[in-house]
């Protein structure tokens, strides 16, 4: 199945919160739906799995277009919702069993589906715990068995990672990345990881207010906003006004450089001049550096430079 | 239908698994019929004379036995119970009255007219209700016993085969009561699904609105079905003269929680916390259980009105109503199901109407894709 999205927009009385948004979720590929928190990322899904309606704009899906996403497609979908949705009162594998039911899987389907979630996702040892009794971990695991136990085709990942274990989150990841290499799958993944993001997806589409500020593979999001090094200056705030001089000074130099909760950030082509520039105009002034970096631009750095802000905020 | 019976389970594990507090549902009507049973279980007449009787030693002879009169009134009753103390002065018996030892005073005299042998004098205390109630039987019964060939007391009224304990007749309220409490439940679990967002797994699969309904209407069936079997035990265990089929009860009770289960799924559509919804429920079933005649037995005339030339009372419109006549029948007054047709009629279609309409506005308000 191949959705694409064209012009979405949702308003909610008459606050825009996406607005016209157009995606393509390429069959077998992972795609990174990335933005701050509030940016439009998780009505976006909502739209694309037809929870809810766009206000404009429509839906493909193998090329026949739609102004919302049709019931009958939903059942291809799978999504993982952001916040933990288990039936708290059955056991980890009632769960799954339950989830199978209301998916009409026949015994054999629900056998097959059941012994592989609980094998990927090593959800062995506590099948017979209730839900609620569960660890964060487990329960993230179950919400994503759950959202996928009927096969679908298409699978939404609402930040399926948040305050969990460092090993549950390695597993999740690990499996995600199986599915993809199956070629089965249409994965779309929301994260505030984007080290984990940037693991995993083959591409990706950046909002902000709910527009899109840029998309691409990672290759071409790093020549796009990243080519060059990656300068961060940290002068700390012990002295506001000698601060604030050294940076415009600095943006003098670096006249693309953003001051980003404090810290000065900017892209240079060449690394050592770049920093020889950097520690002599803050050595001038006579200013102790708290810390200063220069390094190739992860998916992270690229984020903070398009979005000016932190994704975790 | 694996859909369905997946609802089933999963509500009936809720429960299973949540027995500490969902148990309220079945201890609540229990512990009111318990509560009730020791209220009003003795003889709804139960009237008790504790008269004092002076005779004017004058008329003595002329004059039947007073006290064994009212020995016999006594005998022959289950519902009054009369206790005669003689005195030889007015004045000791009217000291008892006033300080409440007795409430009822006998004072036979004789008479100023040649025609009339001896006079009676009933006295007590006018804020004494129950010499207000005394008042009126002595009165019967001495006029039955000073005229010629009449009985006493008449049979009909003290009929010692026939229980009059107001619990006798509440008790088919009180189970009626017990499948209203249900709503409160019902309602709370409709709106966890939504609450807790279970509503986003259902959207997302195959299950319609009717898989979630007939699901849950199934578990209340079935709760409905052990809801009635404890109250009944529970009644009977307290004194309840059934003398009707428990079996055949069922019908109108299970028609009843159709009702129930369309009130409570109307409120889990609107209410979007459970424990509004709980709440919400427990006011709603304590209102129908009163018009329903769970508490008290029947209703004043105030709330009656005039419709298509019939006299009609409010609660004629609420459902559970007509299941608790329809039970009173068939329990208590051993009637078959085809004298209560007009009952299971109303109870049928008002339930059926009901679960429609939840249907309806929980699939619009619960499943549709948000606009």
């Amino acid at each position: 199945m191949h959705i694409k999205a064209s012009g979405l927009v949702k308003k909610f009385n008459n606050k825009v919160a996406v607005d016209n948004i157009n995606i393509d979720i390429e069959p077998g590929k992972i795609l990174g739906l990335l933005g701050p928190n509030g940016a439009g990322k998780s009505t976006t899904i909502k739209m694309l799995t037809g929870q809810i309606k766009p206000t404009e704009g429509e839906i493909i899906i193998d090329g026949q277009s739609f102004s919302y996403l049709p019931e009958e497609y939903r059942l291809k979908l799978g999504v993982m919702p952001q916040d933990i949705v288990i039936w708290e009162d059955l056991t980890l594998l009632e769960n799954m069993h339950m989830s199978a039911s209301i998916y009409n899987l026949s015994k054999e389907k629900t056998k097959e589906r059941t012994d592989f979630l609980i094998e990927s996702l090593k959800l062995q040892p506590e099948l017979k715990t209730l839900a609620r009794n569960l660890s964060g971990g487990y329960k993230r695991r179950l919400n994503l068995a759950i959202s996928i136990i009927h096969d679908p085709e298409v699978i939404f990942l609402d930040e399926p990672t948040p305050g969990i274990d460092a090993q549950s989150r390695l597993l999740l990841m690990d499996f995600v990345n199986q599915l993809a290499e199956t070629g089965k799958y249409s994965i779309v993944l929301t994260d505030h990881y984007l080290d984990e993001a940037e693991k995993l997806c083959d591409y990706f589409l950046i909002i902000d207010h709910g527009k899109i500020v840029t998309e691409g593979k990672l290759g071409e999001l790093k020549r796009k906003h990243g080519d060059g090094n990656f300068l961060t200056i940290d002068l700390g705030s012990e002295n506001e006004q000698e601060s604030s001089n050294i940076i415009k000074e600095l943006t003098k130099v670096f006249p693309d450089g953003k001051l980003i909760k404090g810290v000065f950030v900017c892209l240079a082509s060449d690394m050592l001049a770049t920093l020889d520039n950097a520690v002599k105009i803050i050595s001038e002034k006579g200013l102790p550096i708290h810390n200063i970096s220069i390094k190739e631009p992860s998916l992270e750095d690229i984020f903070l430079l398009i979005t000016g802000k932190d994704v975790r905020e | 239908m694996k859909i369905t019976f997946a609802v089933f389970y999963f509500n009936l594990m809720n429960l299973l698994r949540n027995f500490k507090s969902a148990g309220i549902m079945f201890i609540l009507p229990v512990v009111f019929m318990g509560v009730f049973a020791v209220a009003f279980g003795g003889n709804a007449g139960n009237i008790n004379l504790k008269t004092g009787l002076y005779v004017q030693p004058e008329i003595g002879s002329q004059i039947p036995d007073i006290k064994e009169i009212l020995k016999q009134v006594d005998d022959q009753s289950d519902s009054i119970k009369i206790t005669t103390t003689v005195y030889q002065d007015i004045n000791s018996l009217k000291d008892e009255i006033k300080k409440d030892k007795l409430n009822t005073g006998i004072i036979l005299t004789s008479s100023n007219n040649s025609n009339i042998p001896f006079s009676i004098n009933i006295i007590g205390k006018e804020n004494n209700l129950e010499f207000q109630q005394n008042k009126g039987i002595l009165n019967d019964v001495f006029y039955n016993a000073i005229l010629p060939d009449s009985k006493v007391i008449s049979s009909e009224v003290l009929n010692k085969n026939v229980s009059t304990s107001v619990f006798n007749i509440l008790a088919p309220g009180l189970i009626i009561y017990g499948l209203l409490i249900l709503i409160p439940g019902i309602a709370q679990s409709f709106t966890t699904i939504t609450e807790k967002n279970y509503i986003f797994r259902f959207a997302n699969s195959k299950a319609k609105s009717f898989h979630i309904i007939f699901g849950s209407i199934l578990y209340y069936l079935l709760i409905s079905v052990v809801q009635v079997l404890i109250l009944y035990f529970t009644a009977v265990a307290f004194g309840y003269k059934a003398t009707g089929n428990v079996f055949l009860a069922f019908i109108p009770a299970l028609l009843t929680s159709l009702f129930v289960i369309g009130i409570g799924l109307l409120i889990g559509s609107y209410v979007k916390k459970s424990e509004a919804s709980t709440n919400i429920g427990t006011i709603i079933s304590i209102i129908f259980g009163f018009f329903s005649g769970s508490f008290i037995n029947g209703i004043g005339s105030v709330m009656e009105f005039n419709l298509f030339n019939r006299v009609f009372q409010f609660n004629d419109f609420l459902p559970s109503k007509w299941g608790t006549t329809a039970i009173d029948k068939i329990l208590t007054q051993n009637l078959t199901l085809s004298d209560i047709t007009l009952e299971l009629s109303i109870l049928a279609i008002s339930g059926l109407v009901i679960i429609a309409i939840g249907i309806v506005v929980y699939q619009k308000r619960q499943l549709n894709v948000k606009v």
